[in-house]
């Protein structure tokens, strides 16, 4: 009976210590482990997704600085060609110049981008101009081919253009 | 007997006192006393008398009277009071004292068994407390871990709100938009043939006694020219013109050839040469002028605002 008593403290010391090394290792450091692998990938994926807000945040400030100019490119290169309105565009520059459109045909390319023929009439000057107006027009365009035929005053120019769009 | 039994033996007699429990002892001793102590045992009157006897047993202790027992010898002679003092290699031998106290199996030899046990027992305590502690540490650790997690998981979804937040994605798409743009435009920079100063340019070319009747270009560079004049000597002048017709100090057509030509005499006698040439236009030598603007601020001059700067950017 005294020997037992006197055992006790060590049965429970021992005890409390095989719980204790028990936890820690099938509980504690396994839980550790994964938390640690958990953050590592987390702090992985914020720094991914970190640079893409400091990479948007740099993009938007050159948008910014650029200004207007954004704007006046992306109305040069339209996402796409809106025949009525190009069509409507068209007939108010060769008006400009007393000219008309007889013809207007809209096609696409190879290139994704528009081809537009359209011929006008009018004076070798007037031409001259219509053409310069196309070249400069907001809306990118390329003059790829050109016709003309000349009747005394009068001359009628057929022009088949490019469009670019993005 | 050895000690043990000497033990069990005297457990029930502790709780006894004085003579009762001195004459229970009596019988069951038999030859282990004297017959001279007997006869002392016998002869007292009292039960003082019978205390005051040094040969006697005063312990409460049966054990240490029988063990005082053991050691004497034959002769009377008490051997505990050498041995019991200094015990040898850890035998266990009982005493008897006079004071009636514990004997020295009680109290000297279990002293050093204490000791060694106490420091065994601190060093138990000791890994318990240190694995105790190393499973605070880790739980500590782990609940960290936890609450950082926590905390990098929070900042990613903030970030990532950022990042798919309207303001961002506009401006994904619009910068995605401006960089296909400039890439069109850059495009269209290279592709473009300024029809508007060739225009001009090849009327300087043509002969004054030389009508233009049609004139076309096509978008590889093949050009038709037909007019009329009033010889074949003109029509022949007005090839070598064009043969020799130079734009920025370079040939502009190559394989000039004149295609077909006629002459017609009128009623009144006036006489007509329509003829037609054609030749390859090398596009290039009119690359000079070109220019493509936004629209809003087209000049003659050689400004090509295709918005290259906006590349400047790397992340656009």
């Amino acid at each position: 009976m005294k020997k037992n008593s006197s055992n006790t403290p060590v049965i429970i010391a021992v005890v409390i210590m095989l719980i204790s090394f028990a936890v820690s290792y099938f509980m504690l450091i396994p839980n550790y482990r994964t938390t640690n692998e958990k953050l590592a990938l987390a702090q992985q994926d914020l720094s991914t997704v970190q640079n893409q807000l400091d990479a948007l945040q740099k993009t938007k400030a050159d948008l910014d600085d650029l200004g207007p100019t954004v704007d006046q490119v992306l109305v040069a290169v339209p996402a796409d060609v809106d025949a009525p309105d190009f069509i409507t565009e068209l007939e108010a520059m060769t008006a400009k110049y007393g000219t008309y459109l007889p013809t207007v045909q809209l096609s696409a390319n190879a290139n994704g981008n528009v081809d537009l023929a359209f011929s006008a009439t009018g004076s070798f000057s007037d031409m001259t101009s219509l053409m310069k107006s196309v070249e400069s027009d907001i809306r990118v365009m390329n003059i790829e081919s050109m016709s003309v035929s000349s009747n005394k005053d009068k001359m009628t120019v057929s022009l088949q253009i490019e469009a670019y769009k993005r | 007997m050895d000690q043990n039994n000497l033990e069990s033996t005297a457990e029930p007699a502790r709780e006894k006192t004085g003579l009762d429990r001195f004459a229970h002892l009596t019988p069951s001793i038999g030859g282990g006393f004297s017959d001279s102590r007997d006869q002392d045992i016998s002869k007292a009157s009292t039960i003082d008398d019978l205390i005051q006897k040094p040969v006697e047993p005063t312990t409460d202790q049966n054990a240490s009277t029988l063990a005082f027992a053991k050691n004497r010898d034959d002769s009377g002679k008490d051997k505990s009071k050498t041995e019991s003092k200094f015990p040898a290699g850890g035998s266990k031998s009982a005493s008897p004292s006079k004071e009636g106290g514990k004997n020295d199996d009680e109290e000297f030899m279990p002293f050093e068994d204490k000791k060694s046990s106490n420091i065994g027992l601190a060093f138990v305590w000791i890994a318990a407390l240190v694995a105790v502690g190393g499973a605070i540490f880790f739980y500590l650790i782990g609940n960290s871990a936890v609450s950082k997690l926590a905390e990098v998981n929070d900042q990613k979804n903030s970030v990532s709100a950022q990042v798919s937040s309207s303001t961002y994605s506009d401006v994904t798409a619009k910068a995605a938009g401006f960089k296909a743009a400039v890439e069109k435009m850059s495009q269209a920079k290279a592709d473009r043939f300024p029809m508007s100063d060739f225009l001009p340019q090849i009327y300087t070319a043509i002969d004054k006694n030389v009508t233009l009747t049609s004139l076309s270009l096509s978008a590889d560079g093949k050009l038709s020219f037909s007019g009329t004049t009033n010889s074949y000597k003109s029509a022949a002048e007005q090839l070598a013109t064009l043969k020799a017709w130079q734009v920025n100090s370079q040939t502009a057509f190559g394989g000039v050839t004149l295609d077909s030509y006629s002459q017609n005499i009128s009623d009144k006698g006036a006489v007509t040469v329509p003829f037609s040439i054609s030749g390859q236009l090398n596009k290039t030598v009119f690359t000079s002028p070109v220019n493509i603007t936004t629209g809003t601020t087209a000049t003659s001059g050689q400004t090509v605002t295709t918005g290259n700067t906006a590349t400047s950017g790397g992340s656009l």
